[in-house]
């Protein structure tokens, strides 16, 4: 049964040429869409690459003070006093790290100049991470404390700076100061923006210590705990001594608000800015289902529009398997599973596309460093899209179809 | 067999009712070879519809093998079509996508049977009406006759009692009409099928044991 099931399946997408192109258009463009967009959040929900730990940290990333009078505040970057009285005394978090946000720096070679992003880190930082080194070693606890001259730049950055040969040992001079580098790691996507940078050096290899004064600007903290369960006692240890922190000018500043997000609650802060209300992952998660059936829905209306006229030019066929003792359930199976194939087909190329532009838009530099990859969870939501389109479009007209009137169908008036 | 009682039909449009069939008993007996004439729109295909179950009486009772089944619904209807009945059809309604062997064996797809074991039933229907070497053949490969006698072994392959036939010879000519009957016969004479065909061709219905007459939805005797 199965067998001529398909094989009438296959006899049917041949037999209207525009229709079935059309069919297939639209299922392996819309599952090349919904792969695209759902490798991306993937991928920044559950970094590869550095970040790979991201279950296990949170990174405190925004701090804002509200004045006395209520009436001023400031939104900016925690600075590394606040961080250093706040996450450095934390015990639930096993690891705990300040580093400062990217800056851009400019080196030259030969007279040219050579554009990066530079990161001070402590050297717990290259715990957490969990970056690849092609060659080298990240800086030691010692070494970032007494501020040696030292540097672990990107694959990219050795390039520009050494062409081919092995960076180690060698020194790039940026913004004036020269650092020697010691390791060299992979590049990193911009989109891991907890770990992306070009060049990271030790955090007291400054010629100043004014920061440690400051408590607000410039720089990020992630603490990390050694299970994914410790999540929820991090957040309340850091929120007990958030509590108790006093900002150094307590009179004029004396609310302290941040907080420590994982990181899918990094993202949805990216659209809720008040540091006042938890980041909304809920609302963030319903709008992108909602997004993304929303986009699916359309061309799934309009395969069951072809798939209603598909179906009705087989009114006769319709009437001879009822005539000869096919219940509505026989119909709606032969239908469905030939809604299935078709969706499939249109699955695996839109799957072919999706790797295709995955590759193109990495070859292309758009997103910086960024190579997409497909997952489980990836296929996984690839294989849903499928079945509901094959699922969704098919049944409603499968169940018009079954329900024809058998003499009508033989006569072929519908 | 077959006992049509007091059978009323009649169709309802927007602005006008037709009275298909009015107040229709026939009996028919097993093994018969019944033919039904009558001019157009007298209610032939009507009552032909009813005794094939494709079609249910306003009024009047419906008894196949002493089982009442005008009320049946679809569910419980499309089992005693799969099993007791094979239709034949004027057009053939065959599926041009199948080959003949896929054609003949589809009502032995609702049922629950190997695939082996369809394939031989299918080939030994097409034996009978002496298509065996057509059986990889696609329908719009073969002659009208040839055609309608696929239709005829799909009708047999599930080894029906009763055998309905629409006009089976309408769209052939005389000689592969004359071959047409001479296989409804021998199914008649050799299978012992009771044969129900409606037919146009006086001819062809003086073939039959039994003519049924219909005019304006009514028997005529």
């Amino acid at each position: 049964m199965l067998r001529v099931y398909i094989l009438l399946a296959l006899k049917v997408l041949q037999r209207r040429k525009f229709y079935t192109f059309i069919s297939l258009f639209c299922i392996s463009v819309t599952l090349m869409v919904i792969l695209l967009v759902s490798s991306l959040i993937e991928n920044i929900t559950h970094p590869p690459g550095p970040e790979r730990n991201s279950e296990r940290f949170l990174a405190i990333e925004k701090m804002s003070i509200i004045a006395a009078n209520g009436r001023s505040n400031q939104r900016t970057q925690p600075g590394y006093q606040f961080l250093n009285a706040v996450i450095k005394p934390m015990e639930t978090p096993e690891l705990t790290s300040i580093f400062s946000t990217r800056s851009q720096v400019a080196g030259f070679r030969n007279g040219k100049r050579i554009k990066s992003q530079l990161k001070r880190t402590d050297s717990q930082y290259w715990k957490i991470l969990q970056f690849d080194f092609i060659e080298g070693r990240p800086f030691s606890e010692l070494e970032a404390k007494q501020g040696q001259h030292l540097a672990v730049i990107s694959e990219d950055t050795a390039r520009q700076y050494f062409d081919e040969t092995s960076a180690l040992g060698k020194s790039i001079i940026v913004s004036g100061e020269s650092y020697q580098v010691i390791g060299v790691v992979a590049n990193v996507s911009v989109l891991h923006w907890n770990a992306s940078a070009d060049i990271w050096v030790p955090l007291f290899a400054n010629a100043s210590t004014a920061f440690t004064q400051q408590a607000m600007g410039g720089f990020m903290g992630l603490i990390m705990g050694k299970t994914p369960e410790q999540i929820p006692a991090m957040k309340s240890e850091f929120n007990k001594r958030l509590a108790a922190y006093k900002h150094p000018d307590p009179k004029r500043w004396p609310v302290v608000i941040a907080s420590a997000n994982s990181k899918f609650e990094q993202i949805a802060r990216l659209f809720n800015k008040d540091l006042n209300v938890p980041p909304k992952t809920k609302e963030l998660t319903i709008w992108i289902i909602v997004t993304m059936v929303l986009f699916m829905l359309l061309p799934t209306i309009n395969l069951v529009n072809l798939n209603i006229s598909r179906i009705l030019e087989r009114a006769s066929e319709i009437g001879v398997r009822k005539s000869f003792g096919a219940r509505s359930s026989h119909l709606i199976s032969q239908f469905m599973l030939e809604n299935i194939i078709l969706t499939c087909i249109g699955g695996v190329i839109g799957f072919m596309l999706a790797l295709l532009s995955m590759y193109f838009i990495s070859v292309s530099g758009v997103v910086p460093f960024h190579s997409f990859e497909i997952n489980f969870r990836v296929f996984a939501a690839a294989v849903s899209v499928i079945l509901f389109f094959g699922i969704l479009s098919g049944v409603y007209p499968a169940w018009k179809m079954s329900r024809m009137n058998p003499i009508n169908a033989l006569k072929g008036v519908i | 067999m077959i006992r049509i009682e007091r059978v009323k039909k009649s169709y309802r449009t927007d602005t006008i009712q037709t009275t298909a069939l009015n107040d229709v008993s026939v009996h028919i007996k097993s093994g018969e070879f019944v033919s039904i004439m009558g001019p157009s729109g007298c209610g032939k295909s009507t009552l032909m519809n009813m005794i094939g179950l494709l079609d249910k009486p306003c009024e009047g009772k419906i008894y196949i093998d002493a089982q009442r089944i005008e009320s049946y619904n679809d569910k419980s209807i499309a089992p005693i079509r799969n099993e007791k009945i094979g239709f034949i059809f004027q057009s053939f309604h065959l599926i041009n996508d199948l080959s003949v062997l896929d054609n003949v064996e589809l009502p032995l797809l609702y049922r629950k049977i190997s695939a082996k074991e369809r394939r031989r039933l299918a080939l030994e229907a097409l034996d009978k009406v002496s298509l065996n070497a057509r059986a990889k053949h696609f329908p719009n490969q073969l002659s009208g006759g040839q055609q309608q006698r696929v239709a005829i072994a799909r009708a047999i392959v599930g080894n029906p009692k009763i055998l309905l036939a629409d006009e089976p010879t309408g769209n052939l000519d005389s000689a592969m009409g004359n071959e047409i009957m001479t296989i409804l016969d021998d199914l008649n004479k050799k299978e012992k099928t009771t044969i129900v065909m409606v037919t146009h061709d006086d001819e062809k219905a003086q073939l039959t044991e039994r003519i049924i007459r219909l005019f304006d939805g009514q028997l005529v005797n």
